[in-house]
């Protein structure tokens, strides 16, 4: 709710931007876990994916994977070792054993340094149904995605959204919500979306549910306005280190930057050709 | 508790019994009025130089003055007016009413404009700021729209958090911690448009004062400042309309007798221009703002007289069919002013203030509303006991109703109606205030206010183990939500659920010598009602919250040392320094949600504040030439310890600087009247930038690119600054005719600096590169404004 009138508030100062040259400064080099246990709806096994990275100065390239780190998830006494993919430089494996009841670890040992997390298999709903809208937005580019779906009664349920093509690519857009309002209904919301990027000639856009906990939904909600994807700068809040929910075992003042979530997904797929006449003209 | 009471009313008593024992004195009292319209003029000098005494109107006009009998000359004066001087033989009480006539120039003769008003070097009065409509009106502004809020930031210590941002900041302090009183009535949110333009409507205002420190016992409830706000009361000799039409929007305002010498009334309505700013897109929106201001004064005999005055404002913006927004401030306000005997006048008002928050979704399903209201009444006496000694005394209590929100689903969406649960308080005080002359060097204004805060019971407050709505997880290092154990058990089956009372002695002291004065203050005062808040300046949605069992009142303790000294040419310099030391600061977790929270307590920490600096103020009030120049030298911030040694605290529990900190502050103001025709008027502002937080690295999670943050606050913008001239023309046939008109010629930011309002850090999404990007709001602006009197 509060992007939206930000939206508004930005629009109507006669507001300039530019690029300006602000000289870096790199400090507190930290370790970088992006982990998650998904598995689809429809399917009885999961994926475990994890990136191990770090910081590195602001404007430069980001490319620092780091490929000597030990990784595994542990399911009870079970231990899992991640194998390194270089092609997409992430650690991952087929999780045969997944269920609601357990606790899923992940460790990751890298230079001489130990971190650890555990969650839960996050169960979601499905999405009903996912159309063209026809309302407006301020940006004339920006279509309207009409998304349908219905909430668990009684479960404090937090979501992530994904929106974006099908394959590998850098053009997501995320959206993090709750049913504090919606608790036990079916809700359908807009999401608007840019459509000279997307919907490129058969172009394939995927819409993601999956679940998150609500100190995932505290976490993607600072990352996202943090990473520029929120668009609230006149009333912005002060930015800050982010805090994940990995520990680093070995010195808890030195905690790694990232979050490891366990959730189901689901997904809708949607084309220029689902939309009504004249929408893409 | 209860022989406090008694001993209070005891001393009431004997303040009041004090009046009736001399027998050579007599009490010259009244009113001082402007001639042509006969409306009150607040802080008119009244001398008697034989005897070297003297007293200043009070905000209705009123004065008394009792001295021994005999034959005096009396001088009346008030800047911008003739003076006048009267031979008085006081043989018995005189009430008279005193009318100065305006200062209308003669050819080159020189002029005297009220400035930044003369407060008398000697008064026991410091931090107070006053400025006339005049002042007000001749100030350059941005789209020509003459504007107090953008007028007092040019002061010493007055600053905010930037172009398109709403509220001000005082000597450091936040936005949610400034009285704004608009004849008497409060004040919750004081810009239209995100800040661009102030809820004041600068033609229907008589004055204004800006208390930013040693504030007078009769003022509390808010920590930093106080912004008295007075209205005109209407022309009550003849009618006049007047106007103006500017590039965003226009005015008119008529006022005139309702019966002749007797009343007058006052009705001013201001409104933007709808589509004006989103005209560059086809599709349908509005985005305006309007205001009316209305006052009807009567006077029923000469001991007397009703006031009714009233507020309401409302911002607009829509979407076609997919977001509408509305919100305001309204207020409704009656006051009696009574005579009680020659020395002593009373006041009774009774204030209702609302303010209101409208949101309609469309495209998620759902109209939101929230707001707070208030009822207010108020009692002041004031006893002019000798010309040593005045007592100020009263009560007051405020009745507040907090709605925190309210949502209803639209269109059979899949939204749940709910209602926040509302929030009752109530707030009481009872103030004295001796202002006493204690030789003819030395002055003093000391007071005692006593304050109570009592939150009622309501259903949906929470209980959390021990009483700790947050709770620290040591293993990840972070703030988080206590779980929720059930409702909320008060001891006893009051209605009460928790109170809270306060002393809050204030003191000021003057020493004057040779036209100079080494001044000195000090007060505290108690703060108990919140804007939840944790961006960088207010924004229209963010709610009130009272204090309660979680959430502690704001204590604030103010000292402050002056120097005033008015040199030989008559112009002015005065210094000050302050520190000020806040407790109680509200703090939010990191990842805090405000919006719709339900139960705020769990994202909040008590924090503390400091603010302390110096401010210099050089101005010249008479001649062709006036201007003031106004520096301050300040650092603004605040600290959130851990609640225990395990705890981490915000920032580490390190003090960061305020968003609002601004080391240098100057600004230079001036006002050239070239000949008759012509004003000239230049303003020149120079500000460090604010601060804000540089990544110190970045990372990537899932495909976002993320910068990393360090400690808060600990970079700058660049420094903000920006030259403002404007052109008043006077037409010459003015002088002749009855229709008055002006044109107004304004350029806001000269030399069009691109001043940043913000740097965000982001991707830049076609290089895929990271950008630094500085977002700023206004370049260059010219404007013309017409306004018309007749």
């Amino acid at each position: 709710m509060k992007k939206y009138f930000f939206y508004i508030a930005i629009f109507i100062l006669h507001s300039c931007e530019k690029v300006i040259t602000i000289d870096s400064i790199y400090s507190d080099e930290r370790i970088v876990l992006d982990g998650s246990i998904v598995k689809n709806i429809n399917e009885n096994f999961a994926t475990a994916i994890v990136r191990v990275s770090k910081t590195v100065p602001y404007f430069e390239e980001n490319e620092s994977e780091i490929d000597n780190a030990t990784v595994f998830i542990k399911i009870k006494d079970l231990n899992i070792e991640l194998d390194y993919d270089s092609e997409n430089k992430y650690y991952s494996k087929k999780i045969n054993y997944i269920n609601f009841k357990e606790n899923y670890e992940l460790h990751v040992n890298y230079d001489q340094k130990k971190y650890f997390s555990a969650e839960k298999l996050i169960q979601i709903p499905k999405i009903d149904s996912v159309e063209f809208g026809e309302r407006k937005s301020l940006n004339k580019d920006e279509v309207e995605l009409l998304v349908t779906f219905t909430d668990p009664k009684g479960i404090g349920d937090f979501y992530l959204w994904k929106f974006g093509p099908t394959g590998i690519s850098n053009k997501y857009e995320y959206l993090v919500s709750r049913d504090l309002y919606i608790d036990g209904n079916q809700f359908t919301f807009s999401f608007f979306i840019d459509k000279t990027k997307y919907f490129k000639k058969n172009e394939f856009v995927n819409i993601e549910l999956s679940g998150i906990t609500e100190a995932g939904f505290n976490y993607l909600n600072m990352l996202t306005a943090q990473s520029g994807a929120a668009k609230g700068r006149p009333f912005s809040t002060a930015s800050s280190i982010i805090k994940g929910n990995i520990v680093n075992q070995s010195n808890l003042e030195k905690f790694p930057l990232g979050f490891f979530r366990v959730s189901e997904f689901d997904y809708f797929s949607l084309s220029k050709k689902d939309a009504p006449d004249g929408l893409f003209d | 508790m209860q022989r406090f009471k008694i001993s209070l009313i005891k001393l009431f008593l004997v303040i009041v019994s004090f009046g009736v024992y001399s027998q050579e004195n007599f009490t010259l009292n009244g009113y001082v009025l402007d001639e042509n319209n006969n409306e009150s003029l607040i802080g008119a000098n009244i001398i008697i130089p034989s005897i070297n005494q003297g007293t200043i109107t009070n905000t209705y006009g009123f004065f008394s003055i009792t001295i021994p009998k005999g034959n005096y000359d009396v001088q009346i004066s008030s800047l911008g007016y003739k003076n006048i001087s009267i031979k008085i033989d006081l043989i018995k009480n005189i009430n008279s009413t005193f009318f100065l006539s305006e200062n209308v120039q003669n050819l080159e003769e020189v002029i005297i404009v009220k400035d930044i008003e003369e407060i008398d070097i000697t008064k026991p009065i410091m931090s107070l700021n006053v400025l006339s409509n005049q002042t007000i009106k001749q100030t350059p502004v941005l789209f020509g729209e003459s504007d107090v809020l953008k007028t007092i930031q040019l002061l010493p210590g007055v600053s905010n958090a930037g172009e398109g941002t709403g509220g001000f900041n005082v000597r450091g302090g936040a936005a949610d911690q400034n009285l704004i009183l608009f004849d008497e009535a409060i004040i919750y949110s004081s810009s239209h448009l995100f800040g661009l333009f102030s809820i004041f409507n600068s033609d229907a205002i008589k004055e204004i004062n800006l208390y930013k420190g040693g504030i007078p016992s009769s003022f509390g409830g808010r920590i930093s400042s106080v912004l008295d706000v007075y209205q005109k009361d209407g022309n009550s000799k003849e009618h006049k309309l007047s106007g103006g039409i500017g590039a965003i929007s226009s005015r008119l305002l008529s006022e005139g007798p309702v019966k002749k010498n007797k009343g007058s009334y006052l009705i001013a309505a201001r409104g933007s221009y709808a589509h004006l700013f989103l005209k560059f897109t086809d599709i349908e929106n509005i985005a305006y703002f309007y205001d009316i201001n209305s006052k009807i004064n009567y006077k029923l005999d000469d001991r007397n007289t009703l006031y009714f005055s009233g507020y309401f404002g409302r911002d607009k913006f829509k979407l076609n069919n997919t977001f509408s927004n509305t919100y305001g401030n309204s207020t409704f306000n009656l006051r009696w002013n009574h005579l009680v005997n020659e020395k002593t006048f009373s006041n009774t008002s009774l204030i209702f203030s609302d303010y209101y928050y409208g949101l309609t979704l469309d495209f998620i399903g759902f109209n939101w509303n929230s707001g707070i209201k208030n009822l207010n009444l108020k009692f002041d006496l004031k006893n002019y006991f000798s010309n040593k000694m005045q007592f100020n005394y009263g009560l007051n209590s405020i009745y507040y109703d907090f709605n925190p929100g309210e949502i209803k689903p639209i269109n059979k969406s899949g939204i749940n109606y709910k209602k926040l649960d509302r929030k009752f308080a109530l707030e009481n005080a009872a103030y004295f205030d001796v202002i006493h002359k204690v030789s003819n060097k030395i002055s003093m204004r000391y007071g005692l206010r006593f304050n109570q805060f009592l939150r009622f019971k309501q259903s949906g407050l929470n209980r959390y183990l021990d009483n700790n709505p947050v709770v620290f997880d040591s293993n990840l290092g972070i703030y988080k939500a206590a779980e929720i154990l059930g409702e909320y058990q008060n001891s006893s089956n009051s209605r009460i659920i928790k109170s809270f009372f306060n002393f809050e002695p204030r003191l000021n002291i003057s020493y004057n010598f040779n036209n100079k004065s080494i001044k000195a203050s000090y007060n505290r005062l108690n703060q108990y009602i919140h804007l939840i808040s944790n961006t960088n300046a207010p924004a229209p949605l963010d709610v009130w919250a009272p204090s309660g069992p979680y959430l502690k009142p704001q204590k604030l303790d103010q000292f402050a040392l002056g120097y005033h000294s008015l040199l030989k040419n008559d112009n002015k310099i005065e210094t000050e320094i302050f520190y000020k030391k806040i407790k109680n600061r509200l703090d939010y977790i990191d990842g805090a949600d405000l919006v719709a929270n339900e139960a705020i307590e769990r994202v909040l920490l008590n924090g503390q504040a400091r603010a302390y600096g110096i401010e210099f103020l050089y101005k010249k009030n008479k001649g062709r030439h006036n201007f003031w120049i106004a520096y301050t030298l300040s650092q603004s911030q605040q600290k959130t310890i851990g609640r225990n040694s395990a705890e981490s605290g915000i920032n580490k529990g390190k003090w960061y600087s305020t968003s609002y900190d601004k080391t240098h502050d100057l600004s230079f103001v001036s006002n050239f009247k070239l000949n008759k025709k012509l004003t000239f008027n230049t303003n020149f502002i120079f500000q460090t930038g604010q601060p804000t937080t540089y990544p110190i690295g970045q990372y990537k999670y899932m495909d976002l690119v993320v910068p990393n943050y360090g400690s808060r606050n600990s970079n700058r913008l660049p420094n903000y600054h920006r030259l403002d001239l404007s052109l008043t023309l006077n037409p010459k046939k003015n002088i002749e005719r009855n229709f008055k008109s002006e044109w107004v010629f304004g350029i806001y930011n000269i030399y069009n600096r691109d001043n940043a309002n913000s740097i965000t850090f982001k991707q830049n999404e076609k290089t895929l590169e990271n950008e630094a990007v500085q977002l700023s709001i206004f370049g260059i602006v010219p404007s013309v404004t017409y306004n018309f009197k007749f």
